[in-house]
Order: C-alpha cells, then sequence, then structure tokens
C-alpha cells in the first residue's frame, strides 16, 4: 500500500526531473518575441508626443521602476514624487531611461510641462 | 541598448547570465513594459524565468513533450501578443501563464482525443498493465496521472508538483478553493489507488 509520504515524496522528485527548455525551443521562442516586436512597430500608428506620453503617465508605477534604475547619484530624487516629475520633465533623464531619441525626449519632457501646467492651472 | 549578442535568439544556458544586474532583477511587469518598448534583453529574461515551468506544467498535463514544446512556444507567443496591452499588478504573470497553458492543453486534449477516438476501438494497443512493465518507475507515475479525471490531474500538478498555492490553483482553474482542495484530495487519493492497482509500480514497499 503507498502511503502519502511515498506519494507527495514522488510528486516532488518530479519536481525536479521534468523536462527543461531545449536551445531549439528557446531559439523559437526568442525568435517569436522578435517577430513581434517587428510587426509592433511596422504597425505601430502614428502618435503626438502628448498622446504617448500620456499613454505612459498611465503607467506610471511601471515606468518609475525604469527610472529607478538611473543613477540615483544626480541627486534629483530628493522625494520619490518630486523624482518622478523632475526626471520625466529632464530630456536627458528621459533619453537615458528609455532610450528615445533627443528629439523625441524634447518633445515629451514639452508635452508632459504643459499636461503638468494644464492639471495645476 | 545593450549587449548586442542578446539581439538575436540565444541558446537556453546564456539566457539567464549575462544581463545587467539592473534589467535581471527587474520585476516581471518592468521586463514586460521593456519588452513592449521592444526591449530583447527584457524577453530572453522572462524566457529564462518561466519557459521551464511553463514546458513542465504542460509537459505532464499532456505526457508528451514534443506536444508540450508546441504549447509551451504557443503559451509564450501569447505573452509577447499581449505585452503591448499588460496592466502592471492586475495578474502575477506566472498566474496568467498557467492559465494560458493550461487552456492551451486543454484544448489540445480535446482535438487529440476527437482525432483518434474511433482508432483506440479497432487498435491492438498493449494494456495498461503492459505499459507498466515497459516504463520506468517516473513513467508509471506519469501514466497514473494521466488517468486522473482532468480536473484531479490539474489540481495534483499544480498544488503537489508546482508548488502553488490553494489561492492561485483557483485563479488558474477557475474554481473556488474549496473545488481545488476537494479535487487536489480526490485526486491524491486516486491516484494512490491506481498506483496500487498497478502491481508492476517499482520502488514502493507492500
Amino acid at each position: 500500500m503507498i502511503t502519502d509520504d511515498d506519494l507527495l515524496k514522488e510528486l516532488q522528485e518530479e519536481k525536479i526531473t521534468g523536462p527543461k527548455p531545449t536551445d531549439a525551443l528557446v531559439s523559437r521562442v526568442l525568435r517569436d518575441a522578435q517577430s513581434v516586436q517587428a510587426m509592433r512597430q511596422t504597425a505601430k500608428p502614428p502618435a503626438t508626443a502628448r498622446a504617448r506620453l500620456e499613454t505612459r503617465l498611465d503607467e506610471g508605477p511601471t515606468l518609475w521602476q525604469e527610472l529607478r534604475r538611473l543613477p540615483l547619484a544626480l541627486g534629483f530624487a530628493a522625494s520619490a514624487a518630486v523624482g518622478l516629475v523632475f526626471g520625466l520633465t529632464n530630456p536627458l533623464v528621459l533619453m537615458e531611461a528609455t532610450d528615445m531619441s533627443g528629439a523625441e525626449a524634447f518633445a515629451y519632457a514639452d508635452a508632459l510641462v504643459q499636461i503638468l501646467e494644464g492639471n495645476l492651472s | 541598448m545593450r549587449d548586442p549578442r542578446f539581439r538575436s535568439a540565444m541558446p537556453y544556458d546564456s539566457v539567464m547570465s549575462g544581463f545587467d544586474e539592473d534589467i535581471a532583477t527587474l520585476s516581471d511587469d518592468a521586463l514586460i513594459l521593456l519588452f513592449s518598448k521592444g526591449d530583447e534583453d527584457a524577453a530572453a529574461i522572462l524566457v529564462g524565468r518561466h519557459l521551464t515551468r511553463v514546458l513542465r506544467f504542460a509537459s505532464r498535463f499532456l505526457g508528451n513533450e514534443s506536444e508540450a514544446e508546441d504549447v509551451a512556444q504557443d503559451a509564450m507567443m501569447r505573452l509577447w501578443k499581449a505585452a503591448a496591452n499588460w496592466q502592471p499588478g492586475r495578474a502575477k504573470l506566472s498566474t496568467w501563464l498557467y492559465t494560458v497553458t493550461r487552456n492551451l492543453c486543454i484544448d489540445r486534449l480535446r482535438q487529440t482525443r476527437a482525432s483518434i477516438e474511433g482508432e483506440e476501438l479497432l487498435s491492438d494497443a498493449p494494456s495498461v498493465q503492459e505499459k507498466m512493465e515497459a516504463e520506468t518507475r517516473r513513467a508509471a507515475l506519469h501514466l497514473a496521472l494521466s488517468e486522473l479525471p482532468e480536473q484531479q490531474r490539474q489540481a495534483v500538478i499544480l498544488r503537489h508538483i508546482e508548488g502553488l498555492s490553494n489561492s492561485e490553483i483557483s485563479q488558474i482553474m477557475g474554481v473556488s478553493i474549496e473545488a481545488v482542495e476537494s479535487s487536489t484530495a480526490r485526486g491524491k487519493r486516486n491516484l494512490k489507488a491506481l498506483l496500487d492497482k498497478q502491481k508492476l509500480y517499482i520502488g514502493f514497499e507492500e
């Protein structure tokens, strides 16, 4: 008669001995990822800097995680809130954090300033 | 962007090494966002973190590694496609992937069953007893798992092999926690009965 312990032990061993992805599978999965990215880039409709920035602001918490990757030695982040606003309105910070081009970063920063001014007024 | 060697498909052993420490330690949500922006390093890290569990779950569910690979690839493809609309904090990625994988497995099992149903009646397939004789101890467990009712098999695999909580399993299976507990308990009981029934289940003392 198989005991509960025997059964659980077998199931636990199964956890360790399951299959591992082959290199071929990993390559296929990564190729899929690349093709989805390529399709998305070609299909992306033109958007204004302001609209794109608003979308990104909706993703605030995650964007903040990106900004946390910046060298905080710059000292701009006196607090999370101040740091976020300051970081987003600084084109140089945007360029480093998001791989934007210079023109894009300046457009984003400019659009954010306008939004903030609109929200504050 | 970072190291150009990550721009192309990488072998598995390279997936989890060679990244900047900052990106490798990011949350799944952050990596999905980076991926949706076109960062391939993020894709590779997500693959390193999740492909193994997706593949293993599919393999146990289907009992066929080749089909499990197809399902795993399909599940990851759904992640890539969902990335642009991913809502951070809404769902745990591993739970989402288990759910997608489960659904893909169920679809595949239904297709397979439909296509072989007629053939099985005419085939001269070896009996369960004969199969057991030819299999190893691990294969015997797989066989017993495959004979469990679908709901019980899912519950036992997710609870006792994947090590998920009843709460996570209830999300993945779309049933109540009580139903998960019941399926797990009945699954274990039936699994033991199946293994006991097979006298050739080697390695256990009578």
